[in-house]
């Protein structure tokens, strides 16, 4: 026989996996103050009333973890970045990399020795702002996971056409698979970086205590 | 704000803020639910309250803080809610929306009970 008054352990943990944090105690401790209520009149009616009350929770739990999850928001940056760097390459292409041939720089001398370290730098700060913009337009509330990727992608574009015009000078006689492992690995974890700064420095939420 | 972009409170989060407003300082989960299960009749899933809460607690129309922990409760803390000062202006307006449209329903006759 079960110890008396305890809620089912797997009920519970059902609860906790959905709901985290301060919101999960205060939903466990209710549900534990009321089946102990239940528990005195009948074991087996309070058990199905918790059991009841998890199955009739989840979908509403699991819509606010959803909610205030990350991970739509990552969606939208990375999606958002992706087509902006689709975008990009076609822009490179049609344009930018014949102005790279007409400025005609020689390869290893200092001019482009610097243009390259300068852009290194301005890529990973650049880079890093855009994953902040962009993460703070996709946090804004109320708006579809569609229209928040629309709205990121124009931003996106506009700043890593600026940088590509600088990459372009600089990797003109680079190989292009460098080129591009070198961009991806400055850009990546520069929007990574980005996004972070943005989530930590988004106005806070109400306190859970006061 | 202008009129078309503000925020119009479903039914459930009147729902939710009269109950707050009704139980004042004494407004946790548990009560919360008894307070509009008693009063409308209506079961109310956990789930749907905090879902609603925590929606509300967004918008910064409520505030929770932590209580006391009970040892029926399993030695997990009550959190209690209160309506903001911006909860109140838009369960106000909300109200006072109510009460405009019903104040012309002279004809309406209520249900018997079968």
């Amino acid at each position: 026989m079960k110890e008396s008054g305890t809620p089912p352990r797997l009920a519970e943990a059902i609860i906790s996996l959905l709901a985290a944090g301060p919101t999960g105690a205060g939903m466990l401790g209710d549900l534990s103050e009321e089946f102990r209520g239940r528990w005195m009149r009948s074991p087996r009616a309070a058990n199905r009333w918790y059991w009841g009350q998890v199955l009739r929770s989840a979908p509403y739990l699991a819509g606010m973890r959803l909610r205030r999850s990350p991970l739509p928001h990552l969606l939208v940056i990375m999606l958002s970045t992706a087509i902006a760097l689709a975008l990009l390459h076609i822009w490179d292409v049609q344009v930018s990399r014949r102005l790279a041939r007409l400025l005609a720089l020689q390869p290893n001398t200092p001019p482009l020795l610097l243009i390259r370290a300068l852009y290194f730098f301005s890529l990973t700060i650049g880079t890093a702002l855009v994953g902040a913009l962009l993460a703070i337009t996709a946090f804004r509330p109320k708006r579809s996971f569609v229209s928040n990727t629309i709205a990121c992608i124009l931003p996106a574009f506009l700043v890593l056409t600026g940088l590509s015009y600088v990459s372009n000078i600089a990797a003109a006689e680079q190989s292009r698979v460098i080129y591009f492992a070198l961009r991806s690995c400055i850009i990546l974890p520069a929007l990574l970086l980005g996004a972070h700064l943005a989530v930590q420095a988004s106005p806070p939420r109400i306190a859970d205590n006061h | 704000m202008p009129a078309g972009r503000q925020r119009h409170l479903g039914e459930f989060e009147l729902l939710v803020l009269a109950a707050l407003f009704q139980l004042e300082d004494a407004a946790y989960g548990v009560a919360i639910r008894r307070e509009i299960e008693t009063r409308t009749g209506r079961q109310v899933s956990v789930g749907a309250l905090y879902a609603t809460l925590s929606r509300l607690e967004d918008k910064s129309y409520i505030q929770s803080r932590m209580g006391e922990s009970t040892a029926k409760r399993g030695g997990r803390a009550k959190r209690y809610y209160k309506l903001t000062a911006l909860g109140q202006v838009e369960f106000d307006r909300s109200i006072t929306a109510f009460n405009k449209m019903f104040s012309g329903l002279s004809q309406w006759k209520q249900v018997p009970d079968s």
